[in-house]
């Protein structure tokens, strides 16, 4: 069989299974159990959370938005504000900043960040370009105003020029579910998928990656002050290995230095791959009491990237759960 | 409250009832000019005249004008 | 969550836009004639402006934007965020802010993000848009913010289709130290999600055949699964209840703020129901503009909507205060208390 570029990168992809929301189940339901899962290890009442930020290119609806959904379900006080950003990779970050943003304002003590998608719901299963890559996933992050010293430095960006190399053109309102032509259609490399399923075009989003995030993890380092000897873990968006891999060696990161685990597990797991990296791979150290320097960088559909220089110390809670019923493809 | 206070009330607000065509047993969905917007209106009334909502459940339970007055009579707290 | 106060962004100006097409109350074919004068007397909707197919709400706000930035001789390069709010994006992925980001000309060094949330959503959006600028500690940023309503709604629905209009705006904010404080109340009550919902079309119910089945759901109203639904008791119920609260709780929370407001935007609903909160809230008419008899109900963009269309020279003019209050969709409620300087506001654009 003829090697396409787009099985070359496949078999550098080191993705060994990915998890498959079974049926009825969407990102509203995984960052709930999260959600829970989170709340309950920290003994916090849902009266106490200030605010809930749902990143998510996967809605349950296009109105009401999740944010609102999960306050219904958690039983959030009314004083609690609740508003869905949809973002994508570079998601948990933009949440991040965003949550950390409300927090310095004043109003919030305490933010919900909830961040993931069902992205293996918008895939056709015979595109090759994007059928093994993607897992199903849902995170919970708790964001808490402190009188330690502990500054966060964010870099955000932006470039709509690259829009098409992740898209999924029908469904909104450029071109509608009703007026579309949704027969499955053969791409050049014999990619099948509709207009209203996922595009990806590998080899733009490699080359964007490759071009723009280390010059964007330098940046950050100067802005910070400091070199990558500084940062404990560099946890980057799992897209596939080989991406990680390569950013790595391009920074001239120390490989211990730099998670894998979570993308072999899971797959790219979207806005909550940057979390799943944190609770599958670094668990111990980040629960552990010495604070830990943590650059995490999300980057893709957009074009969107966006990076930050955390402290993180003794968390009381991290892990990852199984969603009852989810299905481990390898 | 009175339910001829009341009844004056609904006369007054819904456009095209005749003063004195309403009794505490007519039905609701039999006066012509009872539609949706007709029931907005007397919500709204409702909450400026007695203080008082009453919910979309609430109104489908009242088949009768002495229904509507004692779900909203039933919810006005007594004035200290 | 305690009222936010956001220090050092000023709010400098306001632009709007609509698509030229316009729909009549008079001519609306769900509702017999009589039912027409009296859903314009209630609703105090007599037009609104409906886009085209492949016209997307985003269009507008590009145009807005892109005035905006002209008249206020803004250099693209010092825009460092821009917060595109909407439940209509023109793609469900990627988001419709990065598509705007390339559209106006804005540097890769802009984040954009979209924020999906309709009513309130402009008051979110701008907390949000104020608290980042504020921590970026520079710079300049475009809160876009509009919707396509008359495209989710099922023009057979005589409870939804003659309420709505569209229309995209741009509001234009920039780091000051001396600017005076914003003072915001985020609400939300989620139990209430399905008082304003459409239930196919998401990941909850994928669109299938059936989605798209139109149902007489009530004498005279049909709908699809995937069509916008409108409990309009509960709705208003909320509005009555919810609406005057927060701005209450807004005005004590705003230190020495003696004498009313200057001017008091509210989402524009409906005329019957924010008539009733103004009356509940004591407020004099002539301090509480309207957009709804000539644009209708333009969801997250009706507070800017009526900030341009019926204020726009007193806005300019000097010094004022003004209180924004969204409420609707999730349920979600949010006032905002906002004190500007002269504000750019130019004439509105049609696409």
């Amino acid at each position: 069989m003829e090697s396409t570029q787009a099985e070359r990168l496949l078999s550098l992809i080191g993705i060994e299974a990915r998890r498959v929301s079974p049926r009825g189940v969407t990102t509203l339901d995984l960052c709930e159990n999260a959600a829970r899962t989170l709340l309950n290890g920290l003994n916090c009442p849902p009266a106490a959370i200030d605010a809930a930020v749902f990143v998510t290119q996967t809605p349950d609806f296009s109105q009401p938005c999740n944010a609102n959904l999960l306050h219904g379900r958690m039983g959030f006080p009314k004083t609690t504000a609740a508003f869905d950003v949809n973002q994508g990779c570079s998601g948990w970050v933009y949440g991040l900043y965003l949550a950390s943003a409300m927090i310095e304002a004043g109003g919030c003590k305490r933010v919900l960040l909830l961040a993931g998608d069902t992205v293996t719901q918008t895939i056709n299963p015979r595109d090759r370009s994007t059928a093994l890559l993607f897992g199903d996933a849902g995170s919970a992050t708790m964001i808490e105003r402190t009188e330690l010293p502990r500054e966060s430095i964010f870099m955000l960006h932006s470039d709509g020029t690259g829009h098409e190399a992740i898209k999924v053109p029908v469904g909104a309102f450029r071109e509608p579910f009703v007026d579309a032509d949704l027969t499955e259609r053969a791409d050049s490399e014999g990619n099948v998928r509709r207009r209203d399923q996922l595009h990806m075009n590998g080899v733009e989003v490699l080359n964007f990656t490759l071009r723009e995030e280390p010059a964007a993890v330098r940046a950050l380092l100067d802005a910070a002050g400091v070199t990558s000897d500084a940062v404990n873990h560099f946890v980057f968006h799992q897209a596939n290995r080989f991406i990680v891999q390569n950013l790595a060696k391009r920074l001239r990161l120390k490989p211990d230095k730099v998670p894998v685990g979570a993308v072999a597990e899971f797959g790219n797991q979207s806005s909550a791959s940057i979390p799943g990296v944190l609770c599958h791979d670094l668990p111990a150290v980040l629960t552990a009491e010495p604070p830990t320097r943590v650059l995490a960088s999300g980057f893709g559909v957009g074009l969107s990237w966006a990076s930050c220089l955390l402290w993180l110390d003794g968390l009381k809670v991290c892990q990852w759960v199984r969603y009852a019923g989810s299905v481990r493809r390898s | 409250m009175k339910i001829e206070a009341f009844i004056k009330l609904i006369e007054d607000n819904v456009d095209g009832i005749a003063p004195g065509s309403l009794q505490s047993d007519t039905v609701l969905t039999s006066i012509p000019q009872w539609d949706s917007l007709a029931v907005l209106t007397m919500l709204a009334q409702f909450d400026a005249e007695y203080g008082v909502q009453v919910s979309g459940t609430e109104m489908q339970r009242c088949s009768t004008v002495s229904d509507l007055f004692s779900t909203v009579s039933s919810k006005v707290t007594k004035p200290s | 969550m305690a009222s936010a106060r956001v220090a050092s962004v000023a709010l400098r100006g306001v632009a709007a836009c609509v698509p030229r097409t316009v729909a009549r109350t008079a001519d609306y074919a769900g509702l017999s004639l009589d039912e027409r004068l009296k859903f314009a007397k209630t609703t105090g909707i007599e037009e609104r402006r409906c886009s085209l197919p492949g016209q997307c709400a985003s269009d507008y706000c590009e145009a807005a934007a892109k005035r905006l930035i002209a008249e206020l001789g803004w250099n693209k390069a010092d825009i460092r965020l821009l917060v595109c709010v909407t439940q209509s994006p023109d793609y469900p992925v990627p988001a419709t802010a990065v598509l705007l980001q390339q559209r106006i000309g804005l540097g890769t060094h802009c984040a954009a993000f979209d924020i999906g949330m309709g009513c309130s959503g402009y008051v979110y959006g701008l907390l949000v848009a104020s608290s980042l600028l504020g921590v970026m500690g520079g710079g300049k940023a475009l809160l876009v913010v509009g919707d396509t309503s008359t495209r989710s709604a099922n023009q057979r629905d005589r409870t939804t289709a003659p309420l709505f209009g569209d229309a995209g705006t741009a509001t234009a904010l920039e780091f000051n130290p001396s600017a005076p404080e914003m003072v915001f109340d985020l609400n939300s009550d989620g139990r209430g999600w399905e008082a304003i919902v459409m239930r196919h079309g998401g990941f909850r119910e994928p669109l299938t055949a059936d989605s798209l089945v139109d149902r007489e759901v009530a004498p005279g109203a049909w709908r699809a699964p995937r069509d916008l639904e409108l409990n309009g008791i509960e709705v208003f119920n909320f509005g009555l209840r919810e609406a005057p609260r927060t701005v209450e709780a807004l005005l004590t929370a705003v230190p020495g703020v003696g004498d009313l407001p200057d001017f008091f935007f509210f989402h524009q609903a409906n005329m019957l129901m924010n008539e009733m909160i103004r009356k509940k809230l004591k407020i004099p008419a002539e301090k509480c503009p309207y957009s709804l008899r000539s644009f209708g109900n333009t969801s997250c963009a009706s507070i800017p909507m009526t900030m341009v269309t019926a204020s726009a020279e007193a806005l300019r003019a000097g010094p004022r205060s003004l209180v924004l209050c969204g409420f609707g969709v999730g349920l979600s409620w949010a006032s905002s208390y906002v004190r500007t300087e002269g504000l750019v506001c130019p004439e509105l654009v049609e696409l």
